[in-house]
């Protein structure tokens, strides 16, 4: 066997793993997807909201709290002022005026890790719930939550988040399939005591552990996969909750996304730098969180320098062929030498990508994106596949510069 | 702590994928060989129409007839060994799971060999007036310019071929499968890169700047009867 079909089928092994991984997962524990555990007793919740420039939508991100189906009693919202140079500290005054239970922390501009340190120094609750300040929980997302903290090992629960914006164009609207995918995703993974972010929309923590852990890492870029990985390097659990939704503004042009991606990706190769001497150690988090991300990242950039060394080969002989058909005066192209019989790798790649697309589909309509597939979202559905995952290496190698050069601006 | 239920799912998928990679290369093994079996069909042919081409030779010189006449019946079996292998081209240089469709590209270069040195016979004892184009190309991972390069070359041959239908035989080869026979007729004509292009048995082209005098080389139809 030529060496190219033997790494296709490498390829091919690991994929057909991870699709038959997540798909058992899925199959296993179809009836608690949405399940959230009762609550005995409602505990003490103290909001972090840290904002920088966000006079537009930090009103909308406070209402939305202020409107939670949870006792008025055990709420505390913290809304820390990082040095804005808007006009976020007089939207804040002004709730922090009309209710009691809204606290402003106004403070330099120091970074999303330190405000939340400095946040959790004024929080009164037993669980902090960090929310970002253009990010908004529905109302019983938090009553979905804090039922997991019954068992004492959890120390991080995470929600489900869409895209608010899905309508704005079709990045945003790719985005919020990709969004529901990486939530249903995680929640599969959660069945394996494996969610590896706490993403920064909406996520609850246990305060003492998060303390024990040292608090948010002030250098590192995503203190959200930081904090997690800390806390899973400690032993402790992290879970999600697909029935919590909480809807975040998305970037709606290339460059914010573009941005916002090679952020996560430092921010990942930040952790995986950090957390490196826990490979293959301290269970689920060392023997497979670890290894997991870092064969993701591996198999993204491999899988893509490949294609793209096996199109450029094709298309540069294709290009001299050509040149020197022209240089020789001949035709340009002869059907009679073009080979059209597909090998057998065409046919493991269509069967994974209908398969992947069946797959894709059920998600949608289980999460409530859709009730039936219509064409405009199967279309997305196969650029996501197709256009958005081929080129997201692309993503990953700007992270590795940034990363390599130190490139720590947000 | 993570269930045993849930645990086995790492067991599981790595069954399932072990499973269907299994099966999928039973069936591109299946598939391969049905191709195999698609290109021996053709072989077959080939080699008919190679051994007609023989016989043919040795009938025509057994009986005396003009070079006009043998001319003829060399044409229409020149015509039908194209198309076969034509149709064998299309099944190359997909991907290959056996190594049975590398065996059976030798087993029909070596009948392309065989063909020319039909030709080559015909041409001294009959006098037959045919002009033999014998390319010799890399087939074994060429490079991209080699590629490029073969096939600006395969380009510019077929469209010779389809200008003089009535005057040439085109032979391609592939020169680097270690047959023996062919490295020493390579060995013969002093080739030692490819492509290369002979032409009538007297001119060696080696890149696309020699081939583009290849016509002068060529003794065209009119020329032929006359």
């Amino acid at each position: 066997m030529e060496l190219i079909i033997r790494i296709y089928f490498g390829l091919m092994f690991i994929a057909i793993i991870m699709f038959a991984f997540f798909v058992i997962l899925f199959i296993k524990n179809r009836k608690l997807l949405f399940y959230s555990p009762p609550v005995k007793n409602y505990p003490s919740v103290s909001f972090l909201v840290p904002a920088y420039n966000e006079e537009d939508s930090i009103a909308n991100t406070i209402d939305h709290l202020l409107d939670l189906d949870y006792p008025k009693d055990k709420i505390q919202i913290i809304v820390i002022n990082d040095g804005s140079k808007d006009g976020t500290k007089k939207v804040i005054q002004k709730y922090v005026s009309k209710y009691k239970k809204v606290i402003l922390l106004d403070k330099p501009n120091s970074g999303k890790a330190d405000s939340l340190n400095k946040g959790i120094k004024l929080a009164n609750g037993e669980l902090i719930a960090v929310v970002d300040s253009d990010s908004f929980p529905s109302k019983d997302s938090l009553k979905k939550i804090v039922g997991y903290f019954e068992d004492f090992r959890m120390s991080a629960v995470t929600s489900f988040v869409s895209a608010r914006n899905s309508d704005n164009n079709y990045l945003s609207k790719i985005q919020a399939v990709e969004y529901l995918l990486m939530g249903w995703t995680r929640k599969l993974l959660d069945f394996i005591d494996s969610v590896y972010v706490t993403n920064g929309p909406l996520s609850v923590y246990r305060k003492t552990y998060v303390k024990k852990v040292g608090g948010f890492d002030p250098t590192s870029i995503t203190e959200d996969i930081d904090i997690t990985w800390n806390l899973l390097s400690h032993n402790y659990k992290t879970g999600m909750c697909l029935d919590a939704r909480v809807s975040t503004i998305v970037p709606t042009t290339f460059k914010q996304w573009f941005r916002q991606r090679t952020r996560w990706g430092l921010g990942g190769l930040q952790a995986l730098f950090k957390y490196r001497s826990i490979f293959f150690k301290k269970g689920m988090f060392g023997v497979f969180v670890l290894p997991f991300v870092s064969l993701s990242i591996f198999l993204s950039l491999f899988g893509f320098f490949f294609s793209l060394y096996l199109l450029m080969k094709q298309l540069f002989s294709s290009i001299l062929t050509l040149i020197y058909s022209s240089s020789l005066g001949a035709s340009l192209f002869h059907f009679n030498l073009f080979n059209y019989y597909p090998s057998v790798i065409i046919f493991y790649l269509i069967l994974l990508f209908i398969s992947s697309m069946i797959y894709y589909r059920f998600i949608l309509i289980k999460t409530g994106y859709m009730k039936k597939l219509s064409f405009k979202v199967f279309s997305r559905i196969v650029f996501y596949t197709l256009i958005y995952l081929m080129i997201y290496p692309i993503v990953w190698v700007v992270s590795i510069y940034r990363y390599v050069v130190k490139d720590q601006k947000w | 702590m993570v269930t045993l239920f849930n645990k086995l799912v790492f067991l599981e998928a790595i069954l399932i994928a072990v499973f269907l990679l299994g099966v999928g290369l039973l069936f591109g093994t299946y598939y391969e060989n049905n191709r195999v079996s698609a290109i021996s069909d053709l072989y077959y042919d080939y080699e008919i129409s190679v051994s007609d081409i023989g016989y043919s030779f040795d009938i025509l010189n057994n009986h005396n007839l003009s070079c006009k006449e043998k001319s003829k019946v060399v044409y229409d079996l020149n015509e039908e060994v194209y198309k076969t292998a034509v149709k064998l081209e299309k099944y190359d240089n997909s991907n290959k799971i056996t190594p049975d469709l590398i065996n059976l590209h030798k087993r029909y270069d070596l009948l392309r060999i065989l063909l020319w040195e039909n030709y080559i016979n015909q041409k001294k004892n009959c006098g037959l007036k045919i002009n033999t184009i014998v390319y010799l190309y890399k087939y074994r991972n060429p490079s991209i310019v080699t590629k490029g390069i073969q096939g600006g070359i395969s380009n510019y041959l077929v469209d010779l071929d389809n200008k003089y239908p009535d005057d040439i035989v085109l032979i391609p080869i592939a020169a680097d499968l270690d047959i023996k026979s062919l490295d020493l007729l390579m060995e013969f004509y002093n080739i030692t890169d490819y492509p290369s292009v002979i032409i009538n048995e007297k001119a060696v082209l080696k890149g696309i700047d020699e081939l583009k005098n290849s016509e002068q080389y060529l003794v065209l139809n009119n020329e032929l009867n006359s």
